[in-house]
């Protein structure tokens, strides 16, 4: 214990000499600060070539990636135009099936208007004319004679034996389900009543209402 | 002191004149990347909607033949002569005259897409028809006509009472009620072609004919008439 003490005490007692001289102490700080300095500058230029490294790496892994989407681009357009027909088929059949609508857009199928009027004509009524006009061009232009839009006119002339029977015939056409406006154009007595041809000759008018188109070619899908 | 500025300075200028250029040009890659991802992505969409669409190709093509069976690409009028006779025949009616007219483009109201791409449109043969025979003889014809597979539109029909016509009822009138006499029919038909080798009010050659026929579907006379 006492042996600790004293060398304690002979240690910081004992006077300390720096024998260098200043200017090597301050050559060695300036030499040190070129150091700090040098590793700086250094350091620097490290930071920026890992900067710059980071940066070209990333620019090429993007230019990879548009190449390959560039590539996949190529390849599907090659493989879209082996298809290439296949749209102008389509819009081939599409234009032939508008020009085909087109044509017959306003058919009227005049065997049946034909079988229908035979159907119906009430008894002691004959017809001697019979006339079934369509303004095909301009459909919905005309009118019947009630003032409904039509899509084509008939006129119609006969024999009855008699006005009732007139009368009669002008109800059968309203009774149609394709006519509209059936109207008496005219009637007049055709003979005495003695006469085997007695009666009354009539002209009358009906129209043709859209009913009467058959719009298959619209319904089905050709 | 004059060292840290110039470290300062290469951190500065290496950043704005090679890091940022190659960054902002990284970006600008991946932005035309994405773009083409986007374009690939629509492009692969649009190659399977075509090969859906090839597997209906046929089908379109077939109805496109039938189509045009219907609207064939010329006047055809010899086939349509030959129809139209045959179903005179068939249906016990008598073809007294046929003419039709020279094509012209159609005037009905132009649907959406009856234009074709090339410029081919609708064109109009109209044709007056006369025949003779009773009424259901007639109505008969008319279902073939309309029936045809040829299309065929029928936009008028007259009937009178045949005044020269041999039969027991000519003359009276009995058209429909009892016993139909023989009738004389006009009827004004329009047959239908697409061509673009017409111009609008053209006439093609071989377009205008006139036939008239002595018996049901015989033609005793037939001439046709060039175009002008």
């Amino acid at each position: 214990m006492s042996t600790t003490q004293t060398a304690v005490r002979t240690s910081t007692q004992l006077p300390r000499v720096n024998l260098l001289p200043p200017e090597i102490s301050e050559g060695a700080k300036f030499r040190t600060a070129q150091i700090v300095m040098g590793l700086a500058l250094v350091a620097s230029f490290v930071v920026v070539g890992a900067l710059w490294y980071l940066a070209s790496g990333d620019e090429s892994a993007a230019q990879d990636q548009l190449a390959s989407g560039q590539s996949t681009a190529v390849s599907l357009q090659g493989q879209v135009a082996k298809y290439a027909q296949v749209p102008v088929v389509y819009a081939q059949r599409a234009t032939a099936k508008a020009q085909l609508d087109q044509a017959l857009s306003q058919e009227i199928r005049y065997s049946y208007v034909m079988n229908d009027l035979s159907l119906t004509m009430p008894a002691g009524v004959w017809l001697t004319t019979a006339s079934f006009t369509q303004p095909v061009d301009a459909p919905g232009s005309i009118k019947g004679a009630w003032g409904n839009p039509a899509d084509g006119t008939v006129t119609l002339g006969g024999q009855a034996g008699s006005l009732p029977q007139v009368a009669g015939w002008l109800q059968a056409l309203a009774n149609q389900r394709s006519y509209t406006d059936p109207y008496l154009s005219s009637t007049q007595s055709s003979g005495t009543g003695a006469s085997s041809t007695a009666g009354y000759t009539f002209s009358s008018t009906v129209s043709l209402s859209a009913k009467a188109l058959s719009n298959r070619y619209a319904r089905v899908d050709n | 002191m004059l060292t840290a500025l110039v470290a300062a300075l290469v951190l500065i200028a290496g950043w704005f004149l090679l890091v940022a250029p190659k960054r902002a040009s990284a970006d600008d890659l991946r932005t035309q990347a994405a773009a083409q991802q986007n374009t690939n992505a629509g492009l692969t969409v649009k190659l399977e909607q075509l090969k859906q669409q090839q597997k209906g190709v046929p089908a379109e093509e077939a109805k496109i033949a039938d189509i045009q069976q219907r609207i064939p690409l010329n006047p055809a009028l010899p086939s349509l002569v030959r129809s139209l006779s045959t179903m005179a025949a068939s249906s016990g009616v008598t073809i007294a005259t046929l003419t039709p007219v020279t094509p012209v483009p159609s005037a009905v109201t132009t649907a959406t897409g009856a234009i074709a791409p090339n410029g081919s449109t609708l064109q109009v043969i109209g044709m007056t028809v006369q025949v003779s025979g009773s009424y259901y003889n007639i109505e008969r014809f008319l279902g073939k006509v309309e029936t045809l597979k040829r299309a065929l539109l029928v936009t008028s029909v007259t009937l009178n009472v045949n005044a020269v016509a041999p039969t027991s009822g000519a003359g009276t009138p009995t058209a429909v009620a009892g016993t139909s006499p023989n009738l004389v029919a006009v009827l004004t038909i329009r047959a239908f072609m697409v061509s673009s080798a017409v111009a609008p009010g053209g006439s093609p050659v071989h377009a205008a004919a006139s036939t008239t026929t002595g018996a049901a579907g015989a033609p005793a006379s037939a001439s046709t008439t060039p175009a002008q």
